[in-house]
């Protein structure tokens, strides 16, 4: 195989092709936390531990928008609260047969946005429409489909303005979600299956 | 020593221009450990600012090598969040044109050395030219060059099937702890 070939061929299967972006915030947010970091550090040590702390925080929503999510709110609620929230907005999600709600791993010492059992509910979700989908034949692949744009239809988007743990899906996270319905009505997996195994 | 004004627009700049690309980099090689790797590079090329050179890509992505290693070695990747993302030795973003091509290209990418297949990759993934390449590897251009031919030959040979052993389950990856291990 000629060499011009053999990159193209490793081009075309690169695994970031269809990343998608980095939330703006979230990286805004982790530009701001590296440079809170006085250089040098006059106390290493108690340096480093805030810095982790920090970065924490900003690794979280990165990772976060690395998945495709936007944290919640900037008004928080308890552990307890977010899995009555749960059984709440679980009751009014329907799920592909077979699939059931698994119960929010929380740190029960955590705080967590309004909207977090909401957002949590639409991601098992959208993680098990997408698996409906991905092991499904025709007639399945069409009703898993169906079933995801009705779950996609009830996302909302972050209000102009708002912080991005003020709640509802970031632009990019719900042009995401409509990229893979595309694809899924073209029968191409590529973003379902990237979105299945960054997230589900 | 430069003003902190001058040092934080200089790293506003490095950010702005590579942040793509090291989170790209990242994710090839370890999606699950992505932003990780990703914060702790640039927090490096912060504290390092005035040894981060003109020419910055190759750099990071030699600190984003190395922030990696750290992190397969470290408990730090077993951190619950991260986790969500999926185990580090799936290949997440594996977008591939086909399941036959991607099988057959990733038997033949694990029958490479770890070495060359990173030279191959950084080529091929991360743009890289050989210049650059030398300077992320902390090798000569013609180590470079003496890689990226064999990479090139032994992975042609491999799937065209004149290769001998190279088919197996690895995943797609050119990581350390990935398809080089």
């Amino acid at each position: 195989m000629p060499a011009p070939d053999l990159l193209e061929l490793l081009r075309r299967n690169d695994p970031a092709r269809g990343l998608p972006a980095a939330h703006t915030e979230a990286r805004e947010r982790l530009r701001q936390a590296i440079l809170a970091e006085q250089v040098p550090a006059q106390s290493r040590r108690a340096s480093r531990r805030r810095l982790r702390l920090v970065l924490a925080a900003a690794v979280l929503a990165l990772v976060l928008a690395a998945a495709g999510w936007g944290l919640q709110s900037s008004l928080l609620d308890t552990a307890e609260t977010v899995r009555g929230d749960f059984a709440e907005v679980t009751a009014t999600i329907p799920l592909p047969p077979g699939a059931a709600w698994d119960e929010p791993d929380l740190d029960e010492n955590g705080w967590y946005g309004q909207e977090a059992a909401l957002m949590t509910a639409q991601w098992q979700a959208t993680c098990a429409w997408f698996e409906y989908w991905n092991e499904g034949d025709s007639a399945q692949r069409a009703e898993a489909l169906a079933g995801f744009e009705r779950l996609r239809a009830t996302m909302q988007p972050r209000r102009p303005g708002a912080m991005e743990d003020e709640g509802g899906h970031h632009s990019s996270s719900l042009q995401a979600y409509d990229a893979a319905i595309a694809e899924m009505k073209r029968g191409e997996p590529t973003l379902v299956r990237q979105y299945l195994r960054a997230n589900c | 020593m430069p003003e902190p004004r001058a040092q934080e627009a200089r790293f506003n700049r490095l950010y702005e221009r590579h942040f793509d690309a090291v989170r790209a980099y990242a994710w090839r090689r370890a999606p699950s450990l992505a932003d990780e790797i990703v914060a702790e590079t640039f927090l490096v090329a912060w504290r390092r600012l005035s040894d981060v050179p003109d020419d910055a890509l190759p750099w990071l992505i030699g600190v984003a090598r190395n922030v990696r290693a750290n992190l397969h070695r470290s408990d730090r990747r077993r951190d619950a969040l991260v986790q969500r993302l999926g185990p580090e030795s799936t290949a997440e973003g594996d977008p591939l044109a086909s399941v036959d091509e991607r099988d057959a290209l990733r038997g033949a990418l694990a029958g490479l050395s770890e070495a060359d297949r990173e030279v191959l990759l950084l080529t091929a993934w991360d743009d890289l030219d050989r210049g650059q390449v030398a300077r992320a590897l902390g090798c000569s251009r013609a180590n470079v060059a003496v890689r990226l031919f064999r990479a090139r030959r032994r992975l042609a040979d491999l799937l065209t099937g004149d290769g001998a052993g190279a088919a197996n389950d690895r995943p797609l990856h050119g990581g350390v702890s990935n398809a080089g291990s």
